[in-house]
């Protein structure tokens, strides 16, 4: 089909058969009008499909699940977003157990307060006793966990405009302040079996929104963020429906 | 009909011009399209293998084969290890679960 384009493309070069007799330039566009019809002869058309994608984890004996305290990370020098009324955390947990409820046949049970033994997260998966005793006491089987880091960045800048004078109508540059506010989620999700204390999967989502205004509040781009990354993050525990393309013939002959 | 997404009615009519006509790639390209969009996907394995044995220099046929491993793959990963690559195609008509499979999964409807 790309061959198809160029040849229709390639035209302006007619003026290379210029010196040609009428009815052979005549013969030469119809045979360019024949290929660029070809397309609509196509032997085989493309159709979607619903497939399934299986949930990252094996679910097989899994019935619960609980959303155990997660890490926030904070950079060095950085404003803190929890400055800014952001409970980072707090919103993260109950966004998950929202979505948990609502997209996965898993029973959503609660921990009750936890008080983690180390905030580093290395050594807090190695402890299996920990994570055991916590799904014993939450009657959870399977476990999640993991590091937050939010970012809210303040891109304002000047950029170099084009505008064309009232006055005189030519063309002039000038720089103008666009005010703009990136949000940034970075998220270390990790799914420890209840029962064992052993680490199940662990994967990191990440999202980036930009906002054209410094209007908009850390609270609403977070959830920008989240929204873009939930069915990555529904898919570690359910499956998922993803649109496939294949090629069917037309012409079975 | 399969380009308006009625797949069981498409897999009914593939499956008919297939026992027609049994060693039409095409057919069998169509079929396997059916059987993937119905859930079978042993079915369609099976079909796409038998497709490519006929016509080994099909690029369309090619493609959605390698496509559907490529989807196989992480749909079922336990048991599709054998699929790799589009050199084993030669098997056609051979088992019509993927080497190596443990028959678990519940991939076919």
């Amino acid at each position: 089909m790309n061959r198809v384009m160029t040849g229709v493309s390639g035209m302006p070069a007619a003026s290379s058969v210029s010196g040609l007799r009428v009815p052979v330039l005549a013969l030469v566009l119809l045979s360019f009008a024949a290929l660029a019809a070809a397309p609509a002869l196509r032997a085989e058309v493309d159709v979607k499909l619903k497939l399934p994608q299986r949930a990252k984890i094996d679910l097989r004996g899994k019935e619960s699940v609980a959303v155990a305290p997660f890490i926030v990370v904070t950079r060095e020098g950085q404003e803190s977003p929890a400055g800014r009324d952001v409970d980072i955390e707090r919103e993260f947990s109950r966004f998950l157990e929202k979505l948990l409820r609502r997209e996965t046949d898993l029973r959503v049970v609660e921990t009750g307060p936890v008080e983690l033994p180390t905030f580093d997260l290395d050594d807090l998966l190695t402890r299996r006793a920990f994570w055991e005793d916590l799904g014993a006491r939450a009657q959870a089987d399977l476990l999640v966990t993991g590091s937050l880091d939010f970012d809210v960045q303040d891109r304002s800048g000047y950029r170099t405009e084009e505008f064309v004078s009232p006055l005189d109508g030519r063309t002039y540059y000038r720089q103008v302040l666009v005010e703009q506010t990136g949000f940034e989620y970075d998220i270390l999700l990790i799914v420890v079996d209840g029962r064992s204390g052993e680490v199940l999967y662990r994967d990191n989502f990440k999202d980036f929104q930009n906002f054209q205004s410094d209007e908009v509040d850390a609270i609403s781009g977070m959830f920008e963020n989240l929204f873009a990354l939930q069915d990555r993050i529904v898919n570690v525990f359910t499956q998922k429906e993803v649109e496939a393309s294949r090629a069917l013939f037309t012409d079975i002959h | 009909m399969a380009k308006e997404g009625l797949w069981q009615e498409a897999l009914f009519r593939f499956e008919r011009a297939d026992r027609l006509d049994p060693k039409n790639p095409k057919i069998l390209n169509n079929l396997a399209v059916a059987q993937e969009a119905n859930g079978q996907f042993d079915a369609a394995l099976k079909s796409y293998r038998q497709a490519l044995a006929l016509a080994p220099g099909s690029k369309d046929l090619k493609d959605n084969y390698a496509r559907f491993v490529d989807f196989y793959q992480s749909y079922r990963p336990e048991g599709a290890g054998g699929l790799l690559g589009l050199s084993d195609t030669g098997d056609a008509g051979g088992s019509d679960r993927p080497e190596g499979s443990n028959g678990g999964g519940g991939a076919s409807s």
